[in-house]
Parts: structure tokens; C-alpha cells; sequence
């Protein structure tokens, strides 16, 4: 049997942590190949919606990156995030999620190691708790 | 009769004759002993249906909602004066939530606060009735007796005495807050406010492991069967249309009742009341799954207390927990 | 000169973040720019910084947005890798023969995609990492280099001809020879920026001799995530950790033996913020600073200088070492020094050398050429109220170039250079610029999606790994998908011809590009697809290479199912897209500028040269501000008389209308169209204008401390002033306190202008009296820049400085008629008994208290120390982040009369990249309300950081789409779902979500 590959969900913003995330790239820092990238202007612009979403859909862990706080492109976009998100996590905790399923990260421009870093542990626990099957939509309509 | 009860037929009688307000929103006898009935009047000669005992639970904020949303009909002029509502602390809350929402302006209503040390469990209540050997339909004077902290009532001449701690309805146990803070009118003594654990709801949950907490979970939401009580109670969920089940332009959450699709209805509504939720505890009473929705809000409450020292209708000039932020907000993301 | 022969066009030396925001400013106002820049990319020092005090931004992220917009202006001309030869005509026409050294890769050929620098076997050095990363001959400076065209290094390249071979775009030219080129020009913006000291130089301190004595900038390489060692902290001699590390100021600062009298102005600031983030990056390091002065004199700098000391516990010593030496065992460093008088030694794992700024390399052949004059550093030299021009007509500076200063005060007067240079040619505004093509758009909206997606192998970066053929024939099956097929370069020129064929061919109205990212190359699509005839905003691009192929070279299965599910998601959100419409709006192009001293008259009058009207509102009855009250300058210019043929320009300018006791009742509206209401002399005005400029300037502390107001021998230094130059006084003996207020309690930051202005006044006193004994009492003699060869001079003629620790400071008394001060002097730690004739007290700028009321008219913040909050620290020093709205001035924070006029200058340069548009535009991207929906809770409206959304008279949410910056906050702030991002709803999203995981249905 084929070893399990967990699939990652990340939310990246577009000016520190998308551009970490081609850093990465240019800089050929290897990750593994779980991750799918959905690109937003600021982090601010995360609803837990995305979040529950993806974990309906079948995500096995959703990240959310934006600039560290004092970087946003907005200037404060990801003050809200930092608020909205801490209180989801523990949310999503308190119902039975492993917090290691849901990570948010401030990863910018010119850590592109940094990204590669947290795709490669992130894929590492999600393997490790095997698929998310909780949340899963069984269900099909639209 | 109580002198509470006197005292809020008086005022509301003057608003009433003086025309100072619409209607006049309180609490009348229910179907039964252990339970009252909210009541609109706006004929001062009702106003002797008004009354005030330990059955007043349900939270009357709903009703201004409703009437802030209703469209004068066409060609009238709309009547704006102030709606007359009886309101307990925790609801005098939900009224503060709902003008710093910008949701009822503060010259639409007359508050009359009342200080209160809880309201009773009409379940508890006739549980214990029984046991007295009490009948159902025996009919009781129900009166706040403040000092010895018990419930009274009386039939056929035999008094019985119910202590509050076994009857009090289990948010009101949790309450710390026994005042309101913004009111046109208080009625009654302050109440000192009590010491006691505000998150005992939670308590066990997070003493569970993970996988504990996921079971419990999971058991609860496969059960919801998406009657929306708890949603249509609630003063706070005032949006036009859910947000989460219309339809248009796409429907994030499907009606059809899985643990899924349940699972996404209640977590989003519980991020939605975050510093939103005042504890009314109306959403519990009105599920017919008994689903422990409490047990989700207060825990939302408390990491807002926790984490941003915030509290759900304490503050109206305060911005909305989410809706500001200090920089250096606890940060775990790093 | 000849009114008909001016040009359109200026041309900026210097590609660092100076000439970067000149470029800009200049091309957003309707000139043609042509950017020279010597290196092979633009970027400068900036881009090898880590991080930035005092905010501690990281600077990359902040200036990427900088360098892709300079990169892609379509009025922007980048020169890289050229020189200035020659210099001819005259100012409003001048003809500029450039050198251009060859490169060797064709700019218009080269991807960027760096297969040749990956293949190149030769390992030259690698300047932009300050020598600590061996490179490939072939070569970008840094990943995010714009342009990002590579360079072949001609003294490294052995000529194997691999990289020619392996470049799949035919780039590789090695035989490309030196060319000229003539351009002409009506202006001339020199941002040559800065050089660093040598600190070979200084061989006491052993640095190129012992490993582990570094420079300041190589240390900041060390810290960044993208510099060698990945932003680990680690000594060159064996890489490992240090725990104890020092830093040394005024390396080649300060120095007269080194021929560097002058401070350096930033050292002070960049070393304690290497050194709090060294401690970040580093668990329990020691960081320790030997320091002359600590000079943190700039907005919130004191404050960082004090969370230095109390929360990051750095150790500062008052002392310039003597020398250092290495323990060869341990290769440790033993620095030398001497504290209150005693010799002391002290081991450190690392040394960093604060090295100072130099004038840059190219100036003294650069001034031959151009004819412009130096000072005595070889800096450009400039006048105290003329800070931006050079001695030759035309020609302007700004940066280090003129004197060496932090990022905000460059980016201010690369600003106000833009500004004066633009001047000089604004009635040839447009007339050299590239206007755009208006292409009529096929309306799709009833049409189904019918989507074309081009996939692209990027030579072999995406097809080596990613088996592209195979996702093509994936696109093909998906729905909607009209058309697939792949190229060797998407980007290349035929592509785009073929695109646009597809397009009319296949009668597409979607278009998907996956290749790179879309932060470099969507404009390039979105340009492609509007020539075809489709809105812009109908394209996606899904980033196969930088997000794929780049990072999963070893696993080609995997990356290809990676890439179709890209692509996938891609097309479930093309399918939804809509095209976008952007809202305009008529400006009126008139400024309202509020302060009428030497700010306020210098923006009036900016904005009047510009062509454009300037409403003028002073409270008092006269212009002028503080400087009314400024006697001297210190340099040869008379104040009075500067301020006086100033304010004659002003008021006889037909384009600046004065309101004189004015008051401002209410401002409405926003940028490119506000009213206000005037009350002046009693009559109420009413005038509409497009912007905005607080230069309010700001206040003398009223002392309460030693003993003001009850001697009439105790004065302040505009008092002395006053009193001097109206010959009232002849002092014998005077103590001057400094500090009087400032880095206290009450003021808590550095008041900036007094430690120069007390010397200043001591050399006037000295003039008058030369047996005139002047005391200075201070706690950090802040003369930064070249304001320390005043300080210099002040030595020489005798004037004592002594210093007193804040916890004790001097007292002043009145003993039988005399006053009497007295100090203790921490060295020798004794009393120290004066008689003066005077005291005078420097005391400090407060903002003033109406700010508060005119911040909240105008919604702009204030900084905690109650000065207005510009909306970037850093790069945007002159802009308020509500749009319109500029400050410049003390307002801002104190100043000096040439810093004000800076700002000011500055100010008009940024207005007019909004008053020059014919219309504003909207940004495509914004946010719409759904009234319908929207219960009118205003969460989005506190959430707005730029409030942009106010409520409509149904008490719905109403979103300004000028306003709107797009970014989303609004729409996940709403619980109601009633606001929509656009090109990001909600639907979109949930659909790019779901198709992650599965097929999209129809
Ligand atoms: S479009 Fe293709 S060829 Fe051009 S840079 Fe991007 S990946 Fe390379
Ligand atoms: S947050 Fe949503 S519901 Fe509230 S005012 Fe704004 S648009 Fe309307
Ligand atoms: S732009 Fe990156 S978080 Fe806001």
C-alpha cells in the first residue's frame, strides 16, 4: 500500500508570504509536494469560513500565512487576523481538532526558508495523525 | 405580589398613558406555574399582566430586534418612538451588544434594569414540586425572597420553600454579573456581585484529551437537526439572512442535518459571537436536542477574557473584539 | 534659457531606494524618466538590509513593491550597468552621453530563470553578500533583482560556453561590446547614495587581519534569512555561536585621523537594532556597544534606545577603544579601552565595526563631468535653505549624497529633489510619457466561460521536472476549457502575439497562464490579454514553477499531479472571474496646505511652481512660523533675510491664496475632492481643493525646571538669541543645559535641533566676547552629520562641554543675587560650582496640543508622542495612509529649517502624482457592499484601515472605491457575508477550495 499523503491547504497573503513561498522556489529549497497554494491579497482577508471549508472538502491541515504584525501591505490587516485566527485555533481545539491540522505562521518575503520549512514539518505531523476524516462533507450538493 | 412587580406595572402604565413609548415588552403568567410568557401591551389598562417572579427567563432583546427590522407600511409615517422592555442583567447586555453594534439606537428603547441572582429552571422547578408531592397544576406563588436566597411558593395553604442553588438554572449558577449597566430605569438593590467559576460549563471539556473532546463533540452534532431555534431565539444573530446557509451567491454550509455540515453551522456561529454571546442562555432552552450550546459559547468568552481581556456587553463605547486590536496582542504565530 | 526647447523628461542617477522614489514620483506625474545606475540592478544598500529601525520592518518585504513597480513603469526607463560620460546644454535641456558596459546577456532575450547561473562552473565572489557566499560568474545580484536579467562577470568567466548552451531563450551574447548613448533630458537628480568606510583603514581594530571582526553590513548580511548563513548568527572563524559579542561606533566617523570628521548619522541606530536582533535570533547572547555619544535623535529612536537597554538588555560603555587583539588559541578578541579614566580590557567572541558612510566612490569624477561642487567630504554640496540643489543650475540631490542620513530623511528628499526637478520643467508635463492604448473590451458577461490555458515550460525549469505535455492534455478535459496548449516561454513576445491569436481564434474569454508567479509576470498577461480585446481582470495565472518544478526538482510524478491540480484550481476560479470595471473621478488640482511657516510656504509655493493653486491657512496674523524667531543659522545665510524674500515669493505668487488669523472649521470629502470651510479675519471661505498638507510645525517647551521664569537671567535659547542679535546683552559667562524637558518624563524623546542649536549660539556668544567662557552641559552631544564639525569647531574655541547623568541633574539657585549652578561631573564624580551671568535652558519641541482636534478632523493618526503618524515609518515619511493627505515639517517631529524644507518639497512631489492625473482611478480590486444583506453593524468600518467605507443614508455600509485599497479585511471582519472582495468573493474561493481536493462539476 502506498504511504498515506496527507493533503495542505495553505492560504498565503500576496506581498510577504506568497512572495516567501517563491522565494523558496528561486532559492530551490526542496519541500515536500503536499501543499496546494491559494493566493489572497492580506491575511486580513481570512474567514474561518476558508478554514472549516477546506476541512469539509478534505483537507487534512489548512495553514494560513500573512507578514509578520507590522508588516502588512495594508498596515494592519494582520492584527485582525492574529486575533480572529488565535480564537479560532483554540475553537477548533476545544472541539477536537489537533492543532497541528491548523497552523498559522508569519513568514515574509525573504523567508523562504522559512517556508520550506514549515510545509516540510507541517507535512511531517498531518502524516503522522493520519487523515482528517472528522470534519469531512459526505454529503454532495452544491 | 412583589414591590418589583408594582414598580414596573407604575412605570410602565405612565410611559404607556403618556405616549413616551410604542409598546411596552415584559413578562406575564405562562401556561403553567413554573414557566412566564413574554408580553406585549399598549393599552395602559393591561398593564396589571405584567409580572416579575423567578420564571421571567426568557430574554425579551429578540423582540427589539424584530422590532427594528420591521418596514413601516407604505405611505405611513413611521412611529419611532421607544419600545418599554423589562430586562434582567444579562439582558441589559445583550441591548448594550446590540447599540455598540449600531443594530437598535439607544433612543428607540426604555430599559428598565433589574438587578437579579438568577432565574429558575422551570425543569428543576417541577422536579421538585413533585417531590413535595405537589401537583402540576397547583398553583403557586411564585416570589423572590432575596435574603434567604430561595424561591417560595404556596398551595393550598402549605408553604413550600425550594432553595435557589438546587432550582437556579445552570447559566444563571455561572453569572457574575448581577447588574445591569445601562438602563433608563434600575429597579431594585444592587446586588453584590458573587464569586463564582464563570466557565464551570467548560471545565470538564477541557480537562478531556483530544480525542475525548472530538467524541463528545461528534456525538453532539450528528444529533442537531438544523431546527434553527437556537439561531431564531438569539438576539444576536440579527442578519437578514444567514450568512452561512443563503444560498446567494453560494452556499457555504448545506441545510441537509450531518455532522458536517452541523459541525460548520455551529463553529461558524460560534466565532460570530465571540465578545457577542451575553449568556442568555436562550439558545439551550429552546433546543429540542438539548445540543449544550453553552458549552461552545463560553468557551469562545472565555479565551476573549483571557486573551484580550474583553467581555460581551460590558462597555458600549468599546470596539468589538474584532474589530480592533492592540500590537502587542498575544501572538502565537511567530 | 529658451522656453520652447525644455524636455518632458529627467534623468536620476542612482538606482537605490532614492532614485527609486524620485523615478516613481516623477513618472506618476507625467514625466518621462530615464533611472541610471551603475550595478547591474537597481535596489542599493537597502536591499542587503534586514531589517529597519525603528520599527524593525523587514526591508525586502517593504521594498519589493518599490522595485517591481520602478521595474515595470511604463514611463521609466532603466539604464543598469551604465555610466555618465559627458554633460552638455543647459538646464530644461541638457543632452547626457552614457557609457554602457556590456552585460552580456541580452535584457531582451533573458527570462531570469537562472538555469546559466546553476550550470556556470566557476565561483567568483558575491558583493551583494558582502563576500561571505561564493557565486557563479553568471550572475543577479539577489533573487528579487529588478531587472532580472543575469550578468555574466567578464574577470570570472573562463569562456566554457556552458551557460550559452544551456540558455533555452538564446540570451547568452558574450560578445556584447561598449555602447554610447545620448539622451536629453530637462533636469538631473543625483541619488548616488553612499559607499561604506574601509575599516582596513583603521588597523588597530585588526578587521581583515583577525576572522572575527566584521563590519556592521556584514553583519547585517548575517542576520538576513536570505544572507549566507540563513539568519543564524555565527562567527566566520569556526561558525559557531557567539555569546558575547561588541559592537564599536564611529568607525570612520567622527575621526579626524581617518579623515572622517563628520558623523555618520545612522551607525548609532542600525548597531542597536543588529544588536537586539542578533539577541532575537540568538538565545542568550551578550551584546555589548562601545559608544562616543549615543545619537538616537529621529521619530521613537530614543524609545528604542531605551527598550535597548531595558528590555533587551544591551550593554552600552562610553568609551572608543583603543585597539583590539586576538587570542590566536581561541581566536577570541580582547578589546582595549578606558572607562572614568581607568585603562580596561574585555574578551568578546565577535567584533562589529560600525563603519561609517563614505561619499560615494564615483562623486569626484562624477562632479568633474557634471560641474558641481563638492564640500570638504566630498559630498554634494548643498545650502541650508537650498538643501536639494547643487551648485549648477538643473542639477538636484538628495540622499547621502548631500550628507549621510536614514531611509525616511533619503526617501523624503528623493521625493522633494523629484519635486524641484520637475519644476523646473512643469510645463512639459506629458509630453514625453507612453499614454496607453485604449483597446475597445468584448463584453463576455452573457457568454459561458470558454477558457485558454497556456502552459509553459520555462526552458527546462518547468518541463525538466513537471511533464508538461501531460497537463496539457489534463486542461483539456477540464470544463469550461476551450483551448490548451504549451510553450518553451510563455512570456517571450511571440507567445503573446500567439495568446492574442488563440484568443480571436478560439473565441476565448477566459485566458490562464501557468508558469511563475504572478507578483512578476501577471501584468505582462493582463497587458497581453486586454490588447486581445478582453478586460484585464479575466486572466489567472497558476505558479507551477517557483510554488512546483522549483521546490519538487526530485520528484517529477509528483510535481506533474501538483502542477494539473494548479491548473485545476486555476480554472475554477477563471470560471468565475468577472470582468472588472474601474470607477474614475475629477480631481480638483488645488491644495489646501495648513501652517504657513517655513514648511507650510515652502509646499504653498512647491505646489504653485507646479502650476497648481495652493490654499495657504496661518492662525496667526504673520507668516513665517518659528523661523520669525531664528536669528542665526550657523552658516553664512541670515534667516531674517531668507525668510523675508521667502514670504515675498509667497505672497506675491498669483497661484497661493493666504488666509492670514485663519482657522479651519471642517475639512470634508476625500483625495481629489475636498471642501473646507476657512474663517479668517472673520469672513467665512469655502473652497474646494485635492489635498491636503499639515505643517502645523510644533512648540517650545515652557520649562518648569531650573528655576525658569523667576530670574530674568534665565533664559531659553530663542530668548538668548533674540537678546544677542538685538545687542542687549554681552555675556562673559554662560552655562548652557541641555536636554531641558527632552528624553524625560515629560518629553520623552530627543528634541533633534538642540544640542546644535546650544553650539550654535555658543559660537555667536564667542564671536561677540571671544573671552567669553561658554559652559555646554548635556548628556549626549547629538551633532549628526555634518553638523559635527560645528561641535568640532566649538571645541576649538574653547567652549566646554560637560556632561551630567541624568539621575543627576545640574542644579540652578539664586545665592545673594548671583545665580549659581551646580553639576556633577561623572568622571572625576564631583561637584562642580559655576557663576554665570546667564543659563540658558535648550529646551524642547512639543507638538502642539490642536493637532489632536485637526487629526480627528482629518482621521489621521498621531504618533503616542502626540506628533502626526506618517503612514510609513520608513518609506512613506511624508504620507498619511489616508490618501490626500501629506505632513511635512515639525509636525511630523522636530526639525532643522533644511530637513522642513525637505519634507515640504517632498510633500508637492507626492500631491502631484495625484494632482497631474487627468482623473483618478480606482484600484480594480476593492470591495463592494451588498446593501440588501448588510445589517449596518459597522465592524467593517472600524476595520478599514483605510477608511474607505461609511454608511449610505439608509444606514447600509457604503464602500469608497477611491478609497479602497483591496484588502479584504472588511469582507472576513463582515458575519453578514454582505461585502465582496472582488476577483476574491467568496464564491470564488470556496470554489478554488473545493476544486482542490476534486473534480469541478459543471
Ligand atoms: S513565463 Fe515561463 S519563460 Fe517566462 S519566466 Fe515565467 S516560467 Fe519562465
Ligand atoms: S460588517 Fe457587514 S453587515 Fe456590518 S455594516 Fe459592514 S457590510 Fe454591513
Ligand atoms: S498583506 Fe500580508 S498580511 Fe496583510
Amino acid at each position: 500500500m502506498p504511504e498515506y499523503e496527507p493533503k495542505i491547504l495553505a492560504f498565503l497573503c500576496n506581498w510577504c508570504s506568497y512572495a516567501g513561498a517563491d522565494l523558496a522556489g528561486v532559492s530551490r529549497f526542496q519541500y515536500p509536494p503536499n501543499v496546494r497554494i491559494v493566493r489572497v491579497m492580506c491575511s486580513g482577508r481570512i474567514s474561518p469560513r476558508f478554514v472549516l471549508k477546506s476541512f469539509q472538502e478534505g483537507a487534512d491541515g489548512v495553514l494560513i500565512a500573512g507578514c509578520h504584525p507590522g508588516d502588512c501591505h495594508y498596515s494592519k490587516g494582520n492584527y485582525y487576523t492574529r486575533r480572529r485566527l488565535t480564537v479560532l485555533g483554540k475553537l477548533l481545539e476545544h472541539v477536537g481538532v489537533d492543532p497541528r491540522r491548523f497552523k498559522v505562521k508569519w513568514i515574509s518575503a525573504s523567508e523562504g526558508g522559512k517556508f520550506a520549512d514549515v510545509i516540510k514539518e507541517m507535512t511531517e505531523n498531518v502524516k503522522g495523525l493520519g487523515p482528517q476524516r472528522s470534519f469531512k462533507r459526505v454529503d454532495d450538493d452544491e | 405580589m412583589s414591590k418589583i412587580e408594582d414598580e414596573i406595572r407604575g412605570i410602565a402604565k405612565k410611559l404607556l398613558e403618556e405616549g413616551k413609548v410604542k409598546y411596552f415588552t415584559g413578562y406575564a403568567k405562562g401556561p403553567d406555574s413554573f414557566r412566564a410568557r413574554p408580553i406585549i401591551i399598549d393599552d395602559p389598562k393591561d398593564v396589571d399582566k405584567l409580572i416579575w417572579s423567578p420564571c421571567c427567563v426568557n430574554n425579551l432583546g429578540v423582540y427589539l430586534v424584530d422590532e427594528m427590522k420591521k418596514k413601516p407600511k407604505r405611505g405611513e409615517e413611521p412611529d419611532t418612538r421607544p419600545v418599554g422592555i423589562v430586562t434582567k442583567a444579562c439582558d441589559a447586555r445583550g441591548i448594550t451588544v446590540l447599540h455598540q453594534e449600531n443594530i437598535l439606537p439607544k433612543e428607540r428603547v426604555y430599559v428598565i434594569g433589574i438587578p437579579c441572582r438568577g432565574m429558575a429552571d422551570p425543569e428543576k422547578l417541577e422536579k421538585h414540586a413533585r417531590k413535595k408531592g405537589l401537583g402540576h397544576d397547583a398553583i403557586y406563588n411564585m416570589d423572590i425572597k432575596e435574603e434567604k436566597m430561595m424561591f417560595t411558593g404556596e398551595a393550598e395553604g402549605v408553604k413550600v420553600a425550594f432553595p435557589r442553588e438546587e432550582v437556579l438554572l445552570d447559566k444563571c449558577k455561572e453569572c457574575v454579573h448581577h447588574n445591569p449597566r445601562e438602563y433608563d430605569i434600575v429597579i431594585g438593590k444592587r446586588i453584590e456581585n458573587p464569586h463564582v467559576d464563570k466557565y464551570a460549563t467548560i471545565r470538564e471539556l477541557e480537562d478531556m484529551s483530544l480525542e475525548e473532546r472530538e467524541k463528545f463533540w461528534e456525538m453532539i452534532f450528528e444529533r442537531c437537526i438544523r431546527c434553527n431555534a437556537c439561531k431564531e431565539v438569539c438576539p444576536m444573530c440579527y442578519c437578514e439572512e444567514c450568512t452561512v446557509e443563503k444560498a446567494k451567491p453560494m452556499r457555504w454550509c448545506s441545510k441537509s442535518a450531518d455532522k458536517s455540515n452541523n459541525e460548520f453551522f455551529h463553529l461558524i456561529r460560534a466565532m460570530h459571537l465571540v465578545g457577542r454571546c451575553i449568556d442568555c442562555g436562550e439558545c439551550e432552552r429552546v433546543c429540542p436536542m438539548a445540543i449544550p450550546l453553552r458549552k461552545l459559547y463560553r468557551k469562545m468568552a472565555k479565551e476573549a477574557e483571557k486573551l484580550y481581556s474583553y467581555e460581551a456587553g460590558l462597555n458600549p463605547e468599546e470596539d468589538p473584539v474584532f474589530a480592533t486590536f492592540r500590537v502587542d496582542d498575544d501572538d502565537e504565530f511567530e | 534659457m529658451s522656453e520652447e526647447k525644455k524636455v518632458g523628461a529627467v534623468l536620476v542617477v542612482g538606482g537605490g531606494i532614492a532614485g527609486m522614489q524620485s523615478s516613481l514620483d516623477l513618472a506618476e506625474s507625467g514625466f518621462k524618466v530615464y533611472l541610471l545606475e551603475r550595478s547591474p540592478c537597481i535596489g542599493g544598500v537597502m536591499a542587503q538590509l534586514d531589517k529597519t529601525f525603528p520599527t524593525n520592518d523587514c526591508a525586502m518585504c517593504i521594498m519589493a513593491p518599490k522595485l517591481v513597480a520602478t521595474g515595470r513603469h511604463p514611463n521609466i526607463e532603466l539604464i543598469t550597468n551604465t555610466e555618465i560620460e559627458n554633460l552638455e546644454g543647459e538646464p530644461g535641456n541638457f543632452k547626457v552621453t552614457l557609457a554602457k558596459h556590456p552585460r552580456r546577456v541580452s535584457a531582451e532575450k533573458c527570462t531570469g530563470c537562472g538555469v546559466c547561473a546553476q550550470e556556470c562552473p566557476v565561483e567568483a565572489v558575491n558583493e551583494f553578500n558582502e563576500d561571505l557566499l561564493p557565486r557563479s560568474a553568471v550572475h543577479i545580484n539577489y533573487p528579487q533583482a529588478v531587472p532580472l536579467t543575469f550578468i555574466i562577470d567578464k574577470t570570472a568567466c573562463i569562456g566554457c560556453g556552458i551557460c550559452e548552451k544551456m540558455c533555452k531563450a538564446n540570451a547568452i551574447e558574450y560578445d556584447q561590446a561598449e555602447e554610447e548613448q545620448d539622451i536629453y533630458v530637462g533636469s538631473i537628480i543625483l541619488a548616488l547614495g553612499f559607499d561604506e568606510f574601509n575599516p582596513e583603514i583603521k588597523k588597530e581594530y585588526g578587521y581583515g587581519i583577525y576572522p572575527n571582526v566584521v563590519s556592521s553590513i556584514e553583519f547585517e548580511r548575517l542576520l538576513s534569512a536570505t544572507g549566507p548563513t540563513g539568519g543564524m548568527v555565527l562567527r566566520p572563524s569556526d561558525y559557531d555561536i557567539p555569546k558575547k559579542v561588541a559592537f564599536i561606533q564611529c568607525v570612520g566617523s567622527r575621526d579626524q585621523q581617518c579623515d572622517k570628521s563628520y558623523c555618520s548619522a545612522v551607525c548609532c541606530m542600525y548597531s542597536i537594532k543588529e544588536a537586539i536582533i542578533a539577541k532575537e535570533h540568538t538565545e542568550g547572547l551578550d551584546c555589548h556597544i562601545f559608544y562616543m555619544d549615543i545619537r538616537t535623535y529621529g521619530k521613537e529612536f530614543e524609545d528604542y534606545y531605551n527598550r535597548a537597554q531595558d528590555e533587551y538588555k544591551i550593554g552600552f560603555t562610553r568609551s572608543r577603544p583603543a585597539s583590539i587583539r586576538e587570542d590566536p588559541k581561541t581566536r577570541n578578541l580582547i578589546i582595549s579601552y578606558i572607562e572614568n579614566s581607568e585603562p580596561k580590557e574585555e574578551e568578546f567572541d565577535m567584533v562589529i565595526l560600525s563603519v561609517g558612510i563614505d561619499a560615494p566612490k564615483d562623486a569626484v569624477r562624477l562632479s568633474e563631468k557634471l560641474g558641481i561642487e563638492l564640500n570638504e567630504h566630498n559630498f554634494a554640496a548643498t545650502k541650508k535653505f537650498f538643501p536639494l540643489s547643487t551648485s549648477k543650475e538643473g542639477i538636484f540631490v538628495c540622499g547621502a549624497f548631500s550628507s549621510p542620513k536614514d531611509i525616511p530623511d533619503t526617501v523624503a528628499q528623493a521625493s522633494a529633489a523629484a519635486s524641484k526637478a520637475s519644476a523646473m520643467v512643469s510645463t512639459e508635463r506629458g509630453t514625453m510619457i507612453t499614454k496607453r492604448e485604449i483597446i475597445p473590451e468584448k463584453d463576455v458577461r452573457l457568454e459561458g466561460p470558454r477558457i485558454g490555458v497556456f502552459i509553459c515550460h520555462c526552458g527546462i525549469n518547468i518541463g525538466g521536472v513537471v511533464r508538461v505535455p501531460e497537463v496539457v492534455e489534463y486542461a483539456r478535459t477540464l470544463p469550461n476549457v476551450a483551448y490548451a496548449e504549451h510553450n518553451l516561454y510563455t512570456c517571450s513576445q511571440d507567445t503573446q502575439e500567439k495568446i492574442k491569436e488563440k484568443v480571436k481564434e478560439q473565441n476565448l474569454n477566459r485566458v490562464i497562464v501557468a508558469s511563475c508567479t504572478p507578483r512578476t509576470h501577471e501584468p505582462l498577461f493582463q497587458a497581453t490579454v486586454s490588447e486581445a480585446g478582453l478586460n484585464p481582470y479575466l486572466f489567472e495565472m497558476a505558479n507551477i514553477r517557483d510554488q512546483c518544478s522549483w521546490v519538487h526538482m526530485h520528484e517529477p510524478d509528483s510535481a506533474t499531479e501538483k502542477a494539473k491540480d494548479l491548473v485545476r484550481m486555476a480554472v475554477a476560479k477563471a470560471r468565475l472571474l468577472e470582468p472588472l470595471k474601474m470607477a474614475t473621478l475629477g480631481i480638483n488640482r488645488s491644495a489646501l496646505v495648513i501652517g504657513g511657516g517655513i514648511s507650510g510656504m515652502t509646499a504653498a509655493l512647491g505646489f504653485a511652481k507646479q502650476g497648481y493653486k495652493a490654499y495657504l491657512v496661518e492662525k496667526t496674523l504673520e507668516l513665517g512660523g518659528n523661523l520669525r524667531h531664528l536669528r542665526y543659522s550657523g552658516t553664512q545665510e541670515d534667516p531674517q533675510k531668507e525668510l523675508a524674500s521667502l514670504i515675498k515669493l509667497v505672497e506675491e505668487n498669483e497661484n497661493i491664496e493666504i488666509f492670514k488669523s485663519a482657522e479651519i472649521l471642517s475639512i470634508e470629502g476625500y483625495v481629489g475632492n475636498f471642501k473646507s470651510r476657512i474663517l479668517s479675519e472673520n469672513m467665512e471661505h469655502e473652497i474646494e481643493h485635492g489635498v491636503v498638507v499639515v505643517a502645523t510645525g510644533a512648540l517650545e517647551y515652557e520649562p518648569t525646571e531650573y528655576m525658569y521664569g523667576k530670574d530674568g537671567r534665565i533664559i531659553t535659547q530663542l530668548e538668548l538669541e533674540q537678546l544677542l542679535a538685538e545687542d542687549k546683552i554681552n555675556p562673559k559667562n554662560v552655562i548652557m543645559i541641555q536636554c531641558v524637558g527632552s528624553r524625560g518624563e515629560k518629553v520623552p524623546y530627543c528634541s533633534r535641533i538642540c544640542c546644535t542649536t546650544a553650539i550654535k549660539n555658543a559660537l555667536q556668544i564667542k564671536e561677540h566676547e571671544p573671552d567669553a567662557k561658554v559652559y555646554v552641559l548635556y548628556r549626549d552631544i547629538r551633532t549628526y552629520g555634518f553638523r559635527e564639525d560645528f561641535y568640532d569647531k566649538a571645541l576649538e574655541e574653547g567652549i566646554t562641554f560637560l556632561r551630567f547623568d541624568v539621575d543627576s541633574k545640574p542644579k540652578v539657585e539664586v545665592a545673594s543675587g548671583r545665580l549659581k549652578v551646580t553639576v556633577k561631573e561623572p568622571l572625576i564624580d564631583e561637584n562642580i560650582d559655576f557663576n554665570p551671568d546667564f543659563v540658558v535652558l535648550s529646551v524642547a519641541q512639543v507638538p502642539d496640543p490642536n493637532n489632536e482636534d485637526l487629526s480627528k478632523s482629518l482621521k489621521v493618526p498621531l504618533s503616542k508622542d502626540g506628533f502626526f503618524l506618517e503612514a510609513h515609518m520608513k518609506l512613506r515619511p511624508v504620507d498619511f495612509a489616508t490618501e490626500g493627505v501629506f505632513l511635512c515639517g515639525s509636525a511630523h517631529s522636530p526639525k532643522f529649517i533644511d530637513e522642513s524644507i525637505s519634507q515640504a518639497e517632498a510633500v508637492v512631489s507626492r500631491a502631484c502624482t495625484i494632482l497631474s492625473k487627468d482623473y483618478l482611478e480606482a484600484e480594480g480590486v476593492i470591495s463592494i457592499v451588498n446593501s440588501d444583506i448588510c445589517s449596518g453593524c459597522e465592524t467593517c468600518i472600524l476595520v478599514c484601515p483605510f477608511d474607505a467605507i461609511d454608511k449610505d443614508d439608509k444606514g447600509k455600509a457604503k464602500v469608497n472605491e477611491l478609497l479602497c485599497k483591496g484588502c479584504g479585511a472588511c469582507v472576513a471582519a463582515c458575519r453578514a457575508g454582505a461585502i465582496q472582495q472582488r476577483c476574491f468573493t467568496d464564491e470564488q474561493i470556496l470554489s478554488v477550495i473545493r476544486s482542490a481536493f476534486q473534480e469541478v462539476s459543471t
